[in-house]
């Protein structure tokens, strides 16, 4: 090793310092100059406190969970979760399911196996600690409807971009259910490129990283011949993420909701999701099934959703897209850089500000001295920074 | 600048000079190479010839004289050759121009071949021109001639010993009727607008009179008339060749200000092409927007807005067929063709009792007529579209044709925005105009008119749009006296749109709705004596809407069929207008319109319980009516009136009550029409819309009469305003009567003007204040919209400035000039935000109390026509237009995006961020 190493070598689009900003900026400025849609954020006076109810209620077991909260300003930070209320699920035979507070401020009911009943009708009361009482009406559990088919397919966007669709299907053989939801939690296991062999545990190579979704996915069959969903778009894969790049697995949930949720969340799509278009919909106030009893005209948003639900997992191996497209890498940025005393503490301490750390070091054993550091992104080489070292359960299954 | 007869040096020398013509001057002298100016000396001095020229011109011409001695035409027409001059002579008269030429067609203009009269009295064969009195004050457009024409049988006179003058003025070159000719009879101080049909009455005392006679673009005319007893004078216009700095009579002046209806706007396709040249098509509903009291929610939104009324509240015909889209590409252009635009005609306020439907306003445009006179052909390329139109004589002077035809080529529109919703879009549409009329005798006239346009677009997804325009007129007009005539017209239109996917085979669909309608319609005008003009007819419309019907498009589609039942009703309408000179200085208009709705089955009539908001529970009967059964009636009077007070000569106020009923609702929870809104007809669950509107005005010229001023307030209130509950799908919903709200709407403002109409260099310059308010209120909590209280409509935009100009600096070259300001729209903005699953969500609240950022737009277009070659009839045009100069990003809207790490973001969306460029050819032989 050479010892007199003169300075850190810093790669410039790791580090964009003023100098390396301009040009950036320019090339931004132009694209707003020539572009037509771009950041706005309209200077909001009113602020409105309302309850926001979001419930939940199936007939899986532990999947039931009510959280309370209240709207925040829009230039605010999030508010914490509503505390001292009282949650409690009755069914039409008046049995009655209290829910209590957890550290992370959802409402989960004391028996966690806990489900409700295909047929029953349910209705979520609260009792908030400002005395709100906040009811809604009782919402069937409908029979939930297996999901057939999970499957993918190897697409390009209008964009150019490559990846994978993941679609499904369904169908009710009784052609009553009509109005179905779904959600999805992603895992995929990742490797990062490098090793701790000093400072840190070797271990941290290989994690699995969790991820829920955030679209509201909703169909109706109503209008179909018959009460099948086939080729549900569901979501897609870019190859810009690394999830396919070992293992990837999802689990679909699929809800079978009543005609009210339905429309809910159609709504709620309306005036979320389809905007910026020539011919938006006028916003409106998107309240669900719940009702402040004391003082309706008062809304509250949200929504107690009770649906029948069936679960599907996919696994998807690296060999089965390996021929369809290329995954990049996600670490494709790390480098090692080496550090050395001369760059002295305060460099160092930005640098691992930055996100960097010191992986390895290099100790002289003449000089009985760590002559050098390796720095370089923790991410590189510490998967837990980016997902869960220990394995789920179900990753072997197939 | 080439006003230069004004300051032509008019040389007349009081000596005594040979009496002779131009063409029998032979020039002894030898005045080869020696300068013309020379020559114009001495021929003035011996003969009674004159010259008009500027010296500058002549100062360089050198006389080519091949032999001496040799004629005074052969040396002016080879000492002019090769140079930019050219004289003109009507024998004692030489006029020297440069660049251009002067036609001589004067003695022909006096007379309109087409409709021969046996009470026409010709005029003396003799060119008028020599008869002229030159001064120096007067100028070439004001032609007033010293003849004396009689016109009349003697003998035959109406009551009270008055005489009736009548006739058709028309335009010379195509011999199609003027509308909207100032027929003017000067020492009486009376006068008369020509109506549609180019004709006009009046009844005046036999005697000796001035008839003046104006229209804009068009030569003045100023006749001596010696009306012995009722007669006709029909007219023809030549179009003013020579754009020279306007003349104003002063007895026109007075009569402007005397007849100007309150809220009504009228252009022709000139001052339209010359105004909004926008992405190269002189586009008429853009020219509207520029007018005060008309906006728009944004720019590339379909529709207008009118004095606070929605879109849905403009009655928009085209020779008096409804248009139910008036818009290609989503609003970027209007379906009116310019090619086959004649004018329009947009009354705000004051709408005569003809008129009904529409709360808001009626858009009357016109399409012209073909040539009667021969054949022509114009076109015109720009890189939207490409347009063609042919027209001319079935048989001369009688029968006439148009066909024209418009077709998109490109996406060019759309790649321009750059919004990413619409560069993975495209759009085409066509459109197809086809008018004939035919003058079957002096008494009857057939015009038929057609219109077809289809529009396809793609919007960023798999679903296709299309829609389509249908209309078709045929109008007979009988003239059963001079002073009564009547049109019986039948009317048909039809608007479709569907939306198809295909890309998903299982979900694959198309969607259609479709509105017909059929009128029938009779209208007459009764010129009862000096002082009445009665108008009254009757109409009846047959509505049927498909309102929705899906199907599945091929064999794996899982698409249920589904029609809902159609929509039947029957429109009628008697009315009666009087337009009333009380007095000289106090005229009014009055009228009544008697409408009603009678709504048809085959349909199911809900009833409801009358304590709870309507819905689906809450109903609480049916009844079924078979087909044409009567299901209900709705109807009621509108009254209008107008009335006008002169303070003088140049001043008057005007004021105006409009009281309209509007059956059909356009459905839409848009800011901006959508491709998806459709119109509904009223029902028993579904009451009529009305409106009131009071307005007045005040009118002056300034400038010795060269600037019309004007201010007009207004207060208008609406009823039955559709609004609809959240969570409400429109489309293909059978049930939409339950979820539709009622709201109130008031509107009012002031609309100030300052009007130079005339000239090289003319415009306007407007200021607006206005507001629009709509309230939505109810005894039950779910059928409040804002809890109840006033809010501002989509297109309430409280300031409004609008400065249009134009400036002709030569004959053929000529700049344009608009810039517009105004508040920005309201929007509703999010009055928090909030986590419901995963998803951070927006909470709305209040409707519109914010607004988007205030819109400014310059826009410039040059034009440039090319040099008219009188052989060959030949035009060519080029224009260039840049739309917002200065490139300002204008907000369409603002709106909000939950991206992908939870966060909610706004977005300003503009469609224009950058000048747009255009170059436009067009061309016509």
């Amino acid at each position: 090793m050479n010892s007199n190493i003169p300075d850190i070598k810093i790669i410039k689009q790791h580090f964009p310092g003023p100098l390396t900003f301009f040009p950036v900026l320019v090339v931004l400025g132009m694209l707003i100059m020539y572009g037509c849609t771009y950041p706005y954020e309209p200077k909001i006076r009113k602020y409105e406190n309302v309850l926001v109810v979001d419930g939940l209620l199936t007939n899986i077991q532990g999947n039931c969970y009510v959280t309370l909260s209240r709207t925040y300003p829009y230039n605010g930070k999030p508010s914490v979760p509503e505390e001292g209320a009282v949650v409690k699920i009755i069914d039409d035979l008046d049995n009655e399911t209290l829910l209590s507070r957890n550290e992370k401020g959802i409402y989960l009911p004391k028996d966690t196996s806990y489900s409700g009943d295909v047929g029953r009708k349910y209705k979520l009361m609260i009792r908030t600690s400002q005395g709100e009482t906040i009811e809604s009406g009782f919402e069937e559990l409908k029979e939930p409807v297996d999901i057939d088919n999970i499957y993918f397919e190897f697409m390009e966007r209008k964009n150019g971009t490559p990846g994978l669709q993941i679609y499904l299907n369904t169908h009710d053989p009784a052609k009553k259910s009509f109005y179905y939801s779904w959600d999805f939690d992603e895992t995929w296991e990742f490797w990062v490129p490098y090793n701790s062999q000093s400072v840190y545990l070797p271990e941290m190579k290989i994690c699995y990283k969790n991820v829920s979704s955030r679209k509201v996915l909703i169909e109706s069959t109503k209008d179909y011949i018959d009460d099948k969903v086939i080729g549900f778009p569901l979501y897609f894969i870019d190859n810009s993420t690394n999830r396919l790049y070992e293992k990837y697995s999802v689990l679909v949930r699929q809800y079978v909701l009543t005609e009210g949720t339905y429309q809910f969340y159609k709504d709620l799509k309306d005036i979320n999701e389809h905007t910026g278009t020539l011919f938006d919909r006028t916003p409106v106030i998107l309240t669900g099934n719940m009702i402040n009893t004391l003082n309706p005209e008062q809304p509250v948003l949200g929504n107690f959703q009770v649906s029948g639900a069936s679960e599907r997992r996919l696994f998807i191996y690296r060999d089965q897209i390996r021929d369809l497209m290329t995954v990049p890498s996600e670490f494709e940025y790390c480098e090692v850089d080496l550090l050395s005393k001369i760059n002295g503490r305060p460099k160092i301490d930005s640098l691992l500000r930055e996100g960097w750390a010191i992986m390895d070091t290099i100790y002289d054993t003449e000089y009985q001295d760590t002559l050098f550091g390796l720095a370089i992104r923790r991410a590189c080489f510490d998967c837990t920074l980016n997902g869960d070292i220990t394995k789920p359960d179900f990753w072997d299954e197939k | 600048m080439n006003r230069f007869f004004l300051s032509l040096i008019i040389i007349i020398f009081a000596l005594c000079r040979v009496n002779a013509q131009m063409d029998q001057v032979i020039v002894g002298q030898n005045f080869n190479l020696r300068s013309l100016g020379e020559l114009i000396k001495y021929i003035e001095s011996g003969y009674d010839l004159r010259f008009f020229y500027l010296n500058k011109w002549t100062d360089s011409v050198i006389v080519v004289q091949n032999s001496v001695p040799s004629s005074l035409e052969k040396m002016l027409d080879e000492s002019l050759s090769g140079t930019d001059l050219t004289y003109f002579t009507d024998k004692k008269n030489i006029i020297i121009t440069l660049r251009y030429k002067i036609k001589s067609s004067i003695p022909e203009s006096l007379l309109n071949p087409g409709l021969p009269d046996e009470n026409v009295s010709h005029i003396t064969e003799e060119n008028p021109f020599l008869q002229r009195e030159l001064t120096e004050s007067v100028s070439e457009s004001k032609v007033i001639e010293s003849a004396v024409l009689i016109i009349g049988t003697p003998g035959k006179t109406g009551p009270y010993n008055n005489a009736t003058i009548s006739g058709v003025v028309t335009e010379k070159e195509s011999g199609q009727p003027i509308t909207g000719a100032i027929v003017f009879i000067s020492d009486l101080n009376l006068g008369t607008v020509t109506d549609q049909y180019g004709y006009y009455v009046m009844t005046i005392p036999p005697g000796m009179h001035e008839l003046n006679l104006r229209y804009m673009g068009r030569k003045d005319q100023s006749f001596k008339i010696n009306l012995t007893g009722n007669g006709t004078l029909n007219i023809s216009m030549e179009e003013r060749l020579l754009e020279l700095r306007g003349v104003v009579i002063k007895a026109d002046k007075d009569f402007n200000v005397r007849n100007l209806q309150p809220g009504l706007e009228k252009m022709d396709i000139q001052t339209i092409r010359q105004v909004s040249s926008t992405m190269g098509e002189g586009d008429l509903m853009k020219t509207a927007l520029l007018l005060p009291g008309v906006k728009t929610v944004g720019e590339g939104a379909s529709g207008f807005n009118v004095r606070g009324g929605g879109t849905d509240q403009n009655l928009i015909l085209m020779d008096g067929a409804p248009v139910f889209n008036p818009s290609h590409i989503f609003g970027f252009f209007s379906i009116f063709n310019p090619d086959v635009v004649k004018e329009f005609k947009l009354y705000k306020s004051g709408i005569p009792a003809q008129y009904g439907g529409r709360l808001s306003s009626v858009l009357d445009v016109s399409i012209r007529n073909g040539n009667l006179k021969r054949t022509s052909v114009n076109g015109g390329i720009s890189p939207v579209a490409a347009r063609l139109s042919i027209d001319g004589p079935l048989i001369k002077d009688k029968a006439s044709f148009l066909v024209s035809s418009r077709s998109s080529y490109s996406d060019w529109i759309l790649r321009r925005t750059k919004i990413p919703s619409l560069i993975n879009s495209s759009a085409s549409f066509m459109d197809l105009n086809g008018k004939a009329d035919f003058s079957i005798n002096e008494k009857n006239q057939l015009t038929a008119a057609a219109y077809y346009s289809t529009d396809h677009f793609r919007l960023n997804s798999d679903t296709l749009y299309s829609f389509r325009n249908l209309n078709a007129v045929i109008d007979l007009k009988h003239t059963f006296s001079k002073k009564l005539y009547g049109i019986a017209s039948g009317i048909y239109s039809n608007y479709a749109y569907s939306l198809s996917s295909t890309v998903r085979p299982f979900y694959a669909f198309d969607l259609s709705y479709v509105i017909s309608y059929l009128e029938g319609r009779t209208d007459f005008t009764w010129f009862l004596n000096s002082k009445h003009k009665l108008n009254f007819g009757a109409d009846i419309i047959k509505y049927r809407i498909n309102p929705g019907s899906l199907d599945p498009v091929g064999q794996t589609s899982l698409i249920l069929p589904k029609n809902l039942s159609d929509e039947m009703a029957l429109e009628t309408g008697i009315y009666l207008n009087d337009e009333f000179e009380i007095t000289d200085a106090l005229s009014v208009n009055y009228g009544l319109r008697y409408s009603g709705l009678f709504s048809l089955g085959p349909s199911e009539v809900y009833k409801y319980l009358p304590d709870a908001p309507r819905s689906l529970q809450t109903r609480i009967d049916s009844v079924y009516y078979p087909a044409n059964k009567m299901t209900g009636y709705q109807g009621g009077p509108e009254f209008r009136l107008t009335a006008r007070y002169s303070l003088g000569p140049a001043r008057s106020v005007k004021f105006g009550f409009t009281n309209m009923n509007q059956y059909l609702y356009m459905i839409s929870n848009t800011t901006a029409i959508s491709p998806t809104d459709f119109w509904k007809i009223a029902g028993p669950n579904l009451p009529a819309q009305k409106s009131h509107q009071v307005s007045a005005g005040f009118y002056e010229y300034l400038m010795s009469g060269k600037v019309l001023s004007s201010i007009e307030v207004y207060y208008k209130s609406t009823r039955n305003l559709p609004e609809y509950r959240g969570g409400t799908s429109l489309l293909m919903n059978p049930d939409l009567e339950v979820d539709m709200l009622s709201g109130r709407g008031k509107a009012y403002g002031m609309e100030l003007m300052l009007r130079k109409e005339y000239g090289a260099f003319n415009g306007w310059i407007s200021y607006t204040y206005s507001r629009s308010l709509i309230n939505v209120d109810s005894k039950f909590l779910a059928d409040r919209i804002n809890n109840g209280n006033w809010y501002p409509s989509n297109y309430d935009k409280p300031h409004d400035f609008t400065l249009v100009s134009n400036y002709r600096f030569s004959r053929l070259h000529s700049i344009s000039t608009t810039i517009t300001y105004s508040t920005g729209r309201p929007i509703t903005y999010p009055v928090a935000r909030y986590r419901f699953r995963n998803l951070e969500l927006l909470h709305y609240s209040y409707r519109n109390e914010y607004r988007i950022p205030d819109y400014f737009r310059w826009d410039i277009s040059l034009n440039f026509e090319g040099k008219l070659n009188t052989k060959k009839l030949m035009k060519n045009a080029l224009s260039i237009s840049v739309y917002n100069v200065t490139g300002r990003d204008n907000a369409y809207s603002v709106y909000f995006v939950s991206d992908e790490i939870k966060k909610v973001k706004g977005y300003k969306l503009s469609v224009f961020s950058q000048p747009v460029v255009t170059v436009t050819y067009d061309f016509g032989f």
